[in-house]
């Protein structure tokens, strides 16, 4: 029953310091505000190697905020995010991804012009020895090609990879995306909303999408996908109106009055 | 999203260049045969503003970034040369190499500061930097100030006075151009190409993929900006003459006109664009004296009316000549 997510979703920052476990992600007392509006409050939290880590709650309770400032397109105005041990607050975008932190956007974020194949190969070449080569021509480039064909086929876009990726289905495009995150051969991915405005069928396949790759990497999933985030979460996360309500186990946290009171509408369950 | 969708590898462009390149390399044989002497002339000045705006095509295209100074690079380029040439300096392997370094460097502490600004800023920001250039060139006393230089003559290539003609003269051009047109399309569809339009595309997607998209837009700028100094090389040596007004924002703006009419993005586009653009002018301005008041419209309309240029027409055509082979 204690299993380590168990545990460690209760512990506060000193006491996995003290215990000397090192997560994959570590947030410290992170805060963020647009003007007068305070979207992050004293945010901590920590998603562990191998384990899938929800952030829910209401819209505009800071998600995405905090999404992007773990990914380093916000800065935030205090705290600190460690990864892997190491102080990332002041690394820039592409350092992060560089070391190993990849993320999802909740609004597709994708090169429409070039196919889906083009797309992933992209994020294939961030990682390879020249990714700035001047003369080699890229479309015939089996060291890219045929990594991002096995990682298009992993997420079921196989037989989608000539398409233009800006004429994809909607729902293809999520799964796009989440191809060109594991392109980077992340330690971590960020995964905001990847199931919104996707179809039932949709949504449950791209869950055992996520479920297969659990143990492999450390993902924070925000969802509002209440069935998905229950069958995934090793650990749950309730964000409202810029700090965390509750941490715990997806049972504990479900059954939570204040949780409940605060933003699961009874129907949810 | 902005420009049309370059479909890497999907339409070639092989045919129109070598349609484009064989037809420049035939004017001089042409103008020879028919007495038409001075069109060998004429369509090396072409060739040199096609330069030009081939390297805007590939920040501009397929960078995304509307650089409103490219101008610069021209006067840099020509000013160098002209000014050592004045001193007795002209030789090729001096002159050549330092416009490029010269036009380089401008670009690169220009573009340091102009591209860390995006959209109405960026133009607003390279029109000052080309228009610092331009003041520059005017304040030139000693080597005509506003009135320009007229050049004791051209570069010579290890003392010996070779560039004088004509001939070779057009083909040291033409080799250029083509050479230019050729690295830009390998180098478009390269590994380099990719990351440079994903950036234009998207360019928060290509950070969070780990790229560094400042760096390689600054690399593209100076490639850029060096490719428009080689044209201003070229110019001072075309003309023995360099004049602030090559500099000057007017050019730019023809610059910019020239790529659009091409279609933004296709490289050989951007060169039949030039061609179209100079000849057309070329052709009113011997018609009437009042050919702006025609010019500007007719260039309008055609953008207008053909969707992505001359790239855009061309293939158009050839989807309809392909039938739906494809389906
Ligand atoms: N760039 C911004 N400037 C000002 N306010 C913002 C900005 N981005 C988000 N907000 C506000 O911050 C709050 C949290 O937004 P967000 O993080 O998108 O919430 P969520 O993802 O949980 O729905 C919202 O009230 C939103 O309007
Ligand atoms: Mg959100």
């Amino acid at each position: 029953m204690l299993s380590p997510a168990f545990v460690i979703c209760w512990m506060g920052a000193d006491m996995i310091d003290a215990a000397k476990i090192r997560p994959v992600l570590q947030i410290k007392g992170l805060h963020k505000s647009f003007g007068a509006l305070n979207v992050t409050k004293d945010v901590g939290l920590s998603v562990n190697a191998g384990e899938i880590h929800a952030l829910i709650g209401p819209n505009g309770a800071g998600k995405t905020t905090l999404i992007h400032q773990i990914a380093g397109l916000l800065k935030p105005d205090s705290g600190q995010i460690l990864f892997e041990g190491q102080d990332i607050t002041a690394a820039s975008m592409p350092q992060r991804a560089r070391l190993g932190l990849a993320r999802t956007f909740q609004i597709t974020s994708i090169v429409p012009s070039l196919s889906a194949l083009g797309n992933v190969a992209l994020a294939v070449q961030a990682g390879v020895d020249k990714p700035l080569g001047f003369w080699l021509p890229v479309d015939s480039d089996d060291s890219l090609n045929k990594p991002a064909q096995a990682l298009l086929d992993i997420v079921g876009l196989g037989a989608r990879a000539e398409v233009i990726a800006g004429r994809l289905s909607h729902g293809e495009k999520r799964a796009l995306e989440i191809a060109m995150a594991l392109a980077l051969k992340p330690r971590a991915i960020l995964l905001d909303e990847p199931m919104a405005g996707m179809g039932h069928e949709e949504s449950a396949r791209l869950t055992d999408l996520l479920k297969s790759l659990k143990g492999t990497y450390a993902m924070l999933l925000v969802e509002h996908d209440m069935e998905a985030v229950f069958s995934l979460a090793d650990c749950v996360s309730v964000l409202v109106d810029g700090h965390v309500l509750a941490t715990g186990p997806a049972d504990m946290v479900r059954n939570d009055p204040q949780v409940r009171a605060a933003y699961l509408g009874d129907e949810a369950f | 999203m902005s420009g049309p969708l370059i479909l890497s590898g999907k339409r070639s462009s092989f045919w129109p260049v070598v349609v484009l390149c064989l037809g420049l390399a035939l004017v001089p044989l042409v103008a020879v045969l028919t007495k038409q002497g001075h069109w060998v002339s004429l369509t090396t000045q072409m060739m040199i503003l096609a330069l030009a705006a081939l390297s805007l095509d590939l920040i501009l295209g397929i960078g995304g970034l509307l650089s409103f100074g490219h101008a610069a690079f021209i006067g840099l380029g020509a000013y160098t040369t002209g000014i050592l040439i004045q001193e007795g300096k002209g030789d090729l392997f001096i002159a050549l190499p330092m416009s490029l370094v010269v036009s380089g460097l401008f670009a690169f502490v220009t573009g340091i500061i102009a591209l860390r600004t995006r959209g109405v800023v960026f133009i607003m920001i390279t029109l000052a930097f080309g228009q610092m250039a331009f003041f520059a060139a005017q304040a030139l006393y000693a080597y005509g100030g506003d009135d320009g230089l007229t050049l004791d003559g051209r570069s010579t290539l290890f003392g010996l006075k070779l560039l004088s003609n004509k001939i070779v003269f057009y083909y040291l051009t033409f080799f250029c151009l083509a050479g230019c047109l050729l690295l830009l399309q390998r180098l478009s569809r390269a590994r380099f190409g990719r990351v440079l339009l994903g950036s234009r595309d998207n360019a928060v997607r290509m950070e969070t993929l780990g790229y560094d998209v400042f760096r390689v837009r600054l690399v593209a700028y100076v490639l850029s900006g060096m490719m428009a100094g080689l044209a201003g090389f070229l110019l001072a040596n075309h003309t023995e003459f360099v004049s602030p007004a090559y500099a000057a924002w007017q050019r730019s703006g023809d610059l910019i006109f020239m790529v659009i009419i091409g279609g933004v993005g296709s490289l050989w586009g951007a060169v039949g664009g030039a061609l179209t653009y100079l000849l057309l002018e070329e052709g009113l301005s011997g018609l009437t004296e009042h050919w702006k008041v025609i010019f500007g419209p007719l260039i309008i309309a055609f953008v207008l009316l053909t969707h992505g240029g001359i790239e855009g027409v061309v293939t158009r055509v050839r989807d309809l000549l392909d039938g739906g082979r494809h389906d």
